[in-house]
This record gives structure tokens, C-alpha cells and sequence, in this order.
């Protein structure tokens, strides 16, 4: 067998890829070749060398906080449903098909009014592209309804870890925040997005409004900057925060995270801010 | 309010950390290579992780983990970036060049490796594989750091096996000019089209 031939299959061999017969050809090649046999070592050591060089550790907390969400996701579950532009499209796209067919003009008083009638009645943000059907199914799959909300200040710690535990996976699931729905209530209790790499998660139980913001890079929402904000603790990328929105029954906590943030330092920090909310009181 | 979990729950939670341990470091250098920037690789892994939980129920056992948790991180990693390019697929010029277009991509030097790559840094190295296109990046990167078959590559990329062995040898091809490159442009002693030691053949130690 000639040099070129066997360079040929250099690579396939290299990987494992050769059958049997293949497989003795070349390494009998390679025994009476040094030119081969030199290339082959050649081509092994940089594999080696580039192999040792993006060699990456995972840092520990990155592998905390999947498995913890993991932990909170029952195994074979189903992916959750990403609906995408339901809510938006559909009225629109019936009204201008309507105004078509007629060879009318596009009736913007009606989409107008149908817009309004979604967002009072219904609860839908009908320019939203993004994140409203999506973050109402998994509202419907985590089963968040006001009935769940845990009021801070009754809340033990075990069951205020477990609420925040699944707040934290909701904020993982939600694949698109919508920057469309700031401040903007799909349901009673329903994680709500805010940005690029936020997510808003609010739960209400009738006296009182639980915000929680999971974040990318430790800061607060420029949206939330300017209220009456509370500085709780710091711990490397993580801070929590709290602070009153427009009554003294409405308390908000923020976290912000950016690798992961220990269950346990989350209800201490929560358990300053009831406290703190006492004194205050 | 705890999302419950079936009985055998934590029997398979804990099969599944054990098989996942060991891979978290490469799957994470995996998702860093490919995405280029940590948190989307991070956000990469949490999202291949989860799926992986989530289908663990039907994964064969006694067939390859390693193969099929990186195949779901490609996955994962490809679906984003066709959803983010709002693009159904790239079309790929690959695909319809043969083996023989891509070995004359080849550049082999005679003892290039005792000449140049021992003094490249890791940081040249990483970088030649990041000005790698995505669709060479990816099949080296399963077949460096997850040793998946050109099948399961095939598999995972959704492309014929053919094309993963031309893509590998691309990949590898133009890593090598790459680095090559860069010996030159750091003046580590790479000859020139004479034969003769470059002017700063001697001016960069081991690093």
C-alpha cells in the first residue's frame, strides 16, 4: 500500500473509525513507514495538545445550581410548552385577513378595541411576542395559583426554600423573557418576564405582593431603580434585596444572581428581611 | 406546593448524578468552545442538563452516556443559535464539497510539532478553535472532548457521515494552518518557504 493511501484513511484511524482489515493495512504501514508513522504521532500530539488546553473546570457553583434544578423537575417529564406569538398574531391576522376578503380597510378601531378588551378582561398583552403564553404554561405546570403564595412573615424556612427553590426553576425555564411585559400580569401569581437574562417572578396573596427577580450580573432592574429600596446583603455575584412598593402590604425581594445562590444563605437572607420588616414595623 | 416526584425518583437521581459527574468538566468546556462566552455557556449546560433529566427515563442503559449528553448539549447549542438567527438552517457549502476539495486544505509540515506547537500557549490554541466556523468547531469538539463515533456525530449534527469525516479533517487542517499563523506572527522559529529559521527563531521561551 502506497503513502497516499494510507494518509487517506490517517484521520478514520486516528478516531477508531477503520474496520478490521483497514485497520491492520495501516498499522502495517506504519510499522515500515516512518514517514507515516511520524505524521500520525504528529497529528495524535496536537489532538493531545488541544485537548489539554480547553480543558475546562466547571466552576462548582454552576454545577450546584443545575442540579438544584434539576431537583425540582420530576425525571421524563415533558419539555414545557413554548408557545410563541399566540397571543399577538391571531386577532391581528384574523382582522387583516377579514379586511382583505372585503378589500376594506384595516380595521384598527376593532383591533384596537379587541386589544383592550385582552389586555383589562383577559389579561393578555396582545403585542407580546414573546413570553405571555409561555409563562402561563408553565404557571398551569407548576400549579402557582394565589391558593401557594407563602407570606413571608408565616413562611418556616423549609417551606419558604422550597417556594424559592421553585421560583428559581421557573425563572430558568422561561427560554425568552419578554421585554414587552414589564409590570404586566398574566395571572394571580404568575412568573412574569423582564429582560435579556431576567425574570420576574411575582406572587400575590391578597394583603400582601412577593417579587422575586432572578438576574444576570448582580443588578437590579433599571426599572426597579428609584423605589424605596432596601440593601440587604451581597455574597460575590448574589445580592438580595427588598424594599416597599406602593403600601406597606406590598413587600418585594430581589435576587440577583449570577452563578448560584445557596438555599440556605437565600432563607437567612429572607428571614433578616422579615426581620427587618418588623422593626420597620 | 413541591413539585412531587415518583417514588423511584431519587433512585434515578441518583444514577443520573453519577453518570453526569464525571462529564460535568468536558461538557462545560464543550458549551464554553462552542458558545464562546461563559454565561451562554453555562446557560447552554443548565439547559442540556435538564433535558437530559428530563428524558432520563428513556435513556438505554448500558448505552453511551457520555455520546448522548453531548449530543444533547450540540442540540441544545444549535437550536439556539438557529433560533436566534431566526434562520431554519444555514446552508451549508460543506455539504456539497468532496473529500478531495478538502485535502488540499491540508497544510503538513515535517517536524512542525517539534517546532511550533510545544511553544504555543493554551490561549493560541483556544483561540484557533474559536475562529473555527461552527460547523467544523462542533465535530471536533465531540470528537476531542466527547470521543463521539462519526455516527453519533452524524446523529447529533443531522448531517451524513461523510460530511462529519470531511469536517473533522477540515477542522483539523485548518487548526494546523492556524497555528501555524500564529507561530509565524509570534516569531517562534517557523521557516520560512526557503527552509531557512525565521529572524525571531530564538526570541520566545517555553511558555
Amino acid at each position: 500500500v502506497r503513502c497516499p493511501e494510507v494518509r487517506a484513511f490517517l484521520h478514520p484511524f486516528l478516531d477508531g473509525e477503520l474496520d478490521v482489515e483497514k485497520n491492520v493495512i495501516v498499522l502495517q504501514h506504519l510499522e515500515l513507514c516512518g514517514c507515516c508513522r511520524d505524521r500520525f504521532e504528529d497529528e495524535k500530539r496536537l489532538l493531545v495538545r488541544f485537548r489539554d488546553a480547553i480543558h475546562e473546570r466547571c466552576p462548582e457553583g454552576v454545577r450546584i445550581r443545575i442540579l438544584d434544578a434539576c431537583s425540582h423537575v420530576p425525571c421524563g417529564a415533558d419539555p414545557l410548552p413554548i408557545l410563541r406569538g399566540v397571543d399577538a398574531p391571531i386577532p391581528i391576522a384574523l382582522a387583516s385577513a377579514a379586511s382583505v376578503r372585503r378589500r376594506r380597510a384595516f380595521p384598527w378601531r376593532l383591533t384596537a378595541s379587541a386589544a383592550a378588551v385582552a389586555i383589562v378582561f383577559l389579561g393578555i398583552d396582545p403585542l407580546c411576542l414573546f413570553g405571555c403564553s409561555t409563562v402561563r404554561a408553565l404557571a398551569r405546570e407548576h400549579r402557582i395559583h394565589n391558593a401557594d403564595t407563602l407570606p413571608v412573615s408565616a413562611a418556616s424556612p423549609a417551606e419558604l426554600g422550597a417556594q424559592l427553590g421553585k421560583l428559581t426553576q421557573i425563572a430558568v425555564e422561561v427560554p425568552r423573557p419578554c421585554p414587552n411585559c414589564c409590570h404586566f400580569s398574566c395571572e394571580g401569581g404568575t412568573p412574569l418576564a423582564l429582560g435579556e437574562g431576567a425574570c420576574l417572578l411575582r406572587f400575590r396573596d391578597g394583603k400582601r405582593t412577593f417579587s422575586f427577580i432572578q438576574a444576570r450580573g448582580a443588578q437590579i432592574h433599571p426599572m426597579l431603580r428609584g423605589r424605596d429600596g432596601l440593601y440587604f446583603a451581597r455574597d460575590g455575584e448574589c445580592c438580595l434585596v427588598g424594599w416597599r412598593e406602593t403600601s406597606s402590604d406590598e413587600l418585594c425581594a430581589v435576587i440577583a444572581d449570577e452563578a448560584s445562590f445557596p438555599m440556605e444563605g437565600l432563607v437567612a437572607l429572607a428571614a433578616a428581611l422579615r426581620a427587618e420588616e418588623r422593626a420597620n414595623h | 406546593v413541591e413539585v412531587a416526584l415518583p417514588a423511584d425518583a431519587s433512585a434515578a437521581r441518583r444514577e443520573f448524578e453519577a453518570l453526569l459527574d464525571p462529564l460535568f468538566d468536558s461538557l462545560f468546556g464543550a458549551a464554553l468552545r462552542l458558545t464562546r462566552n461563559r454565561a451562554e455557556a453555562e446557560d447552554v449546560l443548565q439547559e442540556s442538563v435538564m433535558k437530559a433529566w428530563r428524558g432520563f427515563d428513556r435513556f438505554q442503559r448500558g448505552t453511551n452516556f457520555k455520546a448522548w449528553m453531548f449530543k444533547i448539549l450540540t442540540n441544545t447549542f444549535v437550536s439556539r443559535k438557529r433560533s436566534e438567527a431566526h434562520e431554519p438552517r444555514a446552508t451549508d457549502l460543506v455539504d456539497v464539497q468532496d473529500m478531495a476539495e478538502s485535502l488540499q486544505e491540508e497544510v503538513y509540515e515535517p517536524e512542525a510539532w517539534e517546532r511550533v506547537y510545544p511553544k504555543l500557549v493554551d490561549d493560541d490554541m483556544k483561540r484557533a478553535l474559536d475562529e473555527l466556523p461552527t460547523e467544523f468547531r462542533a465535530p471536533f469538539l465531540l470528537s476531542t472532548l466527547g470521543g463521539l463515533s462519526y455516527k453519533e456525530m452524524a446523529e447529533a449534527l443531522d448531517v451524513p457521515v461523510g460530511t462529519i469525516m470531511s469536517r473533522i479533517f477540515r477542522a483539523r487542517a485548518r487548526l494546523r494552518r492556524t497555528l501555524k499563523q500564529y507561530a509565524e506572527a509570534h516569531h517562534l522559529g517557523v521557516r520560512d518557504g526557503h527552509g531557512h529559521p525565521h529572524e525571531g527563531d530564538m526570541s520566545r521561551g517555553e511558555t
